[in-house]
């Protein structure tokens, strides 16, 4: 019973296929733009710099072809180590927290897997009874950045080195997204759609107020993966293949931006928005990589990230409830306001005179040529998936074409006019001060003094004195007798 | 009769090493080095024969029910394995740390594997207190052996606390006798069921209380950290990576044997006491800045992860509690040996003194990072495997809390055995202010040590991967099996 041989040890179909695609094409991306990144001094570091992503790569793909919840938990934690290790070359604390989370997560997974295997006898990945879902839902909503437990996910991709932060966004949560895929049933169908608007309309709220780069496009990743939770919500065919449409165009664009901020963050040593500002003048090529990230993000026609929605958005047509529909559009506004404020602060308007950009850094040198090469590739991919979306529209069972039409472009068209024009309205207030509201995460760090008694009273418990111990074991003696 | 040799030789090595030192004035390392291979090989003989057939041997011809039976099936035998290989790696870090020196040491050293192998191979309920009662002053002493105040405390503590555990087992085992008027296991075993239910609760909670206080769970851990962290780094091993487990087989055999049947809220008890262990000696272990007294609180948690496997009363609970307990001794000895050399090195025990040792020994720490990754449960790892074991098992029992707490339990102890090793690969005061290091000492060499412990780093591996191959598994359930099987027990010893 400890293990059952039931399931086949792989289960390989198109979605296994394709994410085992976009892990391996994301890595060649991450590691062509790492040498134009990386400064770390031994060859030690360096190995683990260069070494860890391919590491992570192996993980991911073995945990989205297993065929058992027991596999996919190991391969998961295991691709989290191989992280774990490249955030801590840059910043302790922050991997610290990641691994932490991870390994939460994964015990919850693990238990969720044993219950599983006592109520049914098999482990085979796939749906699960109601009463253990939440078990499964909580283990892989830490990857997936749930609300509440996406505490981990803002401090670590901002404090990541930028290749991890680019995996992490574009792969790391997917596989959170992957298995609730996987756990998709009639039993979902309430609570997801619910979560999923929740991520979409806090993240994009949240990524608002942000003057760093990479912790406003880290609120991003949740308000996307909160499109994608709703469009696994619906439950239907068509909502899996539009939420595994939209995995792969937000890996692509959000991977995209994440070097583009990179690229600022080396050029001009801060990736502060109060401080950037004219790097389309000095860095065209990078601006016009950005552009195209910031663009399908925003959902601009001929752009990826404009057909995924769309078809996010079908998916959502078939489901009674038109709430899930409104959250999402708002949240599109927000998406619209928030590239504008980073594409105006960061590239357009005049930067803060003391900030000057380093040299080594500037167009046409290796390390240049390097970022944008790898730049190149998932801004590529993200254009040719949005001209030609025909491979994923035909796994909901839809025409490429139909994602076209007027009823799909008008509203595209209004959220971008709705969105431009608030910005322009409020880009004053933008530019002024921080505007931060605390997150879960500052919360969690101020409520660890709560346990403060907790220590205290197993420190008191153990003071030294032997008569205490002594009454502590004869009462303990007692309680157990009268227990029994 | 190979049972009784897996006792005597120990024993009678015990007693022989005072006249050698009278005789001779000197002890040589080589005649300790034979005597422990001679009793080490006497307890593997007795295991494999426990292993292939199931023995029983009866002191002096008398019957079960007045005299003595020893007893070995799967479930001794196992544990055998583990006190030899605990016991000779401990035996050769102390040979070659301190020589033939110190005869009392060895004395005592031998006193304890042959009371231990008693414990182990007894099939009687009184001469299992007297061979506790041998086993536990031999440990008093050893603990306090180095003679400093510090040990002289954790001695006299452990002296106090483990006196009241050996008396709740007397009390125990007295009202057993009175209720049944008998001390052969076995025979208990069928006697018990048909004694009334108030006299069986209060046997259950003295004996059970008596055992719990000798494995050191929570509530009842306090002697514990002082006596593990005291020691020296040979005995420290010794404690945490062998006697502790003695008292897990004594636990587990009583347990079962006695109770499994009959009261079942025993188990409920051992698995809420293996709860708040786990979470009691994580959360204390995170504060701790000495890293013996840490290692030692991480013992008590992982006391806690085997008592909730004993906990779920069934085989596939025993056989993933006598896995971890395996896993724990390899994981454990290994990071007090690492722990012990290194900090004897740097003639500091606190963390945060620790420092620079991946630039002076960068091969012991990376088996200290091994351990600790095995310890805290990272695939695939035995320490994740058999921790995975116990989380399967207690679902099957049907509750979801144990294993929740073994999930947190796994995050806490990430965090302090983070510490430990960031406190290892931190470049250190020394290096950065050119100062000499403030112990200008000759680095000793301790490759006796540094093979043992990684071999266990090995071994960590070796059996986390072989816990995926289904005859690995068909041992462990055949111990499980064992365990929880108490009328196989009795048919092997009253020969029905």
């Amino acid at each position: 019973m400890m293990f059952d041989t039931a399931h086949e040890l792989f289960r390989i179909d198109t979605f296994s296929m394709v994410m085992s695609a976009l892990v391996v094409f994301m890595t060649v991306a991450v590691s062509i733009y790492s040498p134009g990144y990386c400064e770390e001094r031994t060859t030690f570091r360096r190995a683990v710099f260069y070494g860890a992503p391919w590491l992570f790569c192996l993980f991911s793909c073995l945990g989205v072809v297993s065929g058992s919840w027991f596999m996919f938990t190991i391969s998961v934690e295991l691709s989290s180590l191989a992280l774990f290790f490249i955030i801590l070359l840059q910043d302790p604390k922050a991997a610290r927290l990641y691994i932490f989370s991870q390994l939460l997560g994964a015990g919850f997974l693990l238990t969720g897997t044993a219950l599983l295997g006592a109520l049914t006898g098999a482990t085979a990945i796939g749906p699960v009874p109601g009463d253990i879902l939440w078990l499964f839902l909580t283990g892989l909503g830490f990857k997936a950045a749930f609300p509440v437990l996406h505490f981990w996910l803002p401090q670590v991709h901002g404090k990541a080195p930028t290749p991890a932060s680019a995996l992490l966004s574009g792969f790391a949560v997917k596989i959170g997204v992957f298995g609730i895929a996987r756990l998709v049933s009639p039993d979902t169908g309430t609570v997801l759609p619910f979560l999923g608007s929740v991520m979409a309309i806090y993240g994009v709220g949240q990524a608002l107020l942000q003057h760093d780069a990479k912790r406003l496009l880290a609120y991003h990743t949740v308000s996307q993966l909160g499109y994608i939770v709703t469009a696994l919500g619906a439950g239907t065919s068509l909502g899996i293949a539009a939420g595994f449409f939209h995995t792969v165009a937000h890996a692509l664009f959000k991977g995209l931006l994440f070097l583009s901020v990179g690229t600022l963050e080396k050029v001009y040593g801060t990736k502060d928005l109060d401080h950037l500002g004219g790097a389309a003048r000095e860095l065209p090529l990078t601006f016009s990589l950005f552009l195209v990230g910031a663009l399908a993000i925003s959902g601009f026609p001929g752009f990826s990230g404009y057909a995924s929605k769309a078809m996010v958005k079908a998916a959502l047509y078939e489901i009674p409830n038109p709430l899930w529909y409104w959250a999402l559009q708002a949240a599109g506004v927000g998406t619209v306001i928030s590239f504008c404020k980073v594409g105006y602060f960061a590239f357009i308007r005049e930067r803060d005179p003391g900030l000057r950009p380093h040299r080594e850094h500037m167009p046409g040198g290796r390390k240049d040529l390097m970022r944008n090469t790898g730049m190149a590739l998932p801004a590529a991919a993200t254009l040719t998936l949005g001209i030609f979306p025909g491979f994923f529209a035909g796994l909901g069972g839809l025409e490429s074409n139909s994602l076209f039409g007027m009823k799909d472009l008008l509203p595209a068209a209004a959220t971008f006019a709705l969105g431009i024009s608030l910005f322009w309205i409020l880009r004053k207030w933008f530019g002024s001060g921080k505007h931060e509201i605390p997150d879960i995460d500052t919360l969690i760090s101020k409520g660890s003094r709560l346990s403060a008694p907790v220590f205290s009273i197993l420190q008191s418990m153990n003071c030294g004195l032997l008569r205490f111990y002594i009454v502590a074991v004869v009462a303990a003696g007692l309680a157990l007798m009268f227990l029994m | 009769m190979t049972l009784v040799l897996a006792i005597m030789l120990p024993l009678l090595s015990a007693f022989l090493i005072p006249f050698f030192h009278l005789a001779r004035k000197t002890l040589s390392a080589g005649l300790i080095s034979i005597m422990g291979l001679a009793s080490i090989s006497a307890a593997l003989a007795a295991a494999y024969t426990g292993w292939y057939s199931p023995a029983v041997s009866l002191m002096g011809g008398w019957a079960p029910d007045i005299g003595i039976a020893l007893v070995g099936d799967r479930l001794s035998s196992a544990f055998l394995l583990l006190t030899s290989i605990g016991s000779g790696a401990a035996l050769a870090c102390a040979l070659e740390k301190f020589g033939g020196g110190p005869w009392r040491f060895y004395a005592l050293f031998f006193l304890l594997l042959g009371s231990m192998n008693g414990i182990l191979l007894t099939g009687d309920l009184f001469n299992l207190f007297v061979f506790y009662e041998i086993f536990s002053v031999a440990a008093y002493l050893l603990v306090a052996f180095s003679m400093s105040w510090q040990a002289l405390e954790a001695g006299l503590k452990y002296l106090v606390l483990g006196t009241i555990g050996a008396l709740f087992i007397l009390l125990g085992t007295a009202f057993t006798f009175m209720a049944t008027g008998v001390l052969n296991m076995a025979l208990l075993a069928e006697a018990l069921a048909s004694i009334p239910r108030e006299t069986l609760t209060a046997i259950s909670a003295c004996l059970v209380l008596g055992l719990t206080i000798k494995t050191g769970a929570f509530p009842v851990h306090f002697w514990l950290p002082d006596a593990h962290s005291s020691a020296q780094t040979a005995v420290s091993a010794l404690l945490s990576g062998v006697l502790i487990k003695v008292s897990i087989y004594a636990l587990m055999r009583v347990c079962y044997i006695f109770f499994l049947g009959t009261n079942g809220t025993v188990f409920l008890a051992i698995t809420v006491t293996g709860s708040l262990s786990v979470l009691g000696g994580h959360l204390m272990a995170l504060r701790q800045d000495d890293i013996k007294r840490l290692l030692a609180y991480s013992t008590v948690a992982q006391i806690g992860y085997i008592l909730i496997g004993i906990g779920c009363a069934s085989a596939a609970g025993a056989a993933a509690a006598v896995f971890h307990t395996f896993n724990h001794m390899l994981m454990k000895m290994g990071l007090f040996i690492t722990a012990g050399n290194l900090s004897e090195e740097k003639g500091t025990r606190e963390i945060c003194g620790l420092t620079g040792l991946w630039k002076s020994h960068p091969v012991w720490v990376a088996v200290f990072a091994v351990l600790s990754a095995a310890i805290v449960g990272i695939p695939p790892l035995n320490g994740f495997m058999s921790k995975w074991f116990i989380i399967l098992s207690s679902a099957g029992a049907g509750t979801v809390i144990p294993a929740l707490v073994i999930a947190a339990g796994t995050v806490i102890s990430a965090a302090y055995y983070l510490r430990i090793l960031s406190a290892f690969i931190s470049p250190g005061e020394g290096s950065s202010s050119g100062l000499p290091p403030s112990v200008p000492r000759k680095p000793r060499r301790r490759s006796i040590s540094f093979a043992i412990v990684g071999s266990f780093a090995l071994l960590c591996l070796v059996l986390g991967v072989m816990a995926f191959s289904p005859f690995f598994r068909e041992c462990f359930s055949s111990i499980g099996q064992t365990a929880v099987d108490v009328e196989a027990y009795v048919g092997l010893v009253t020969g029905r």
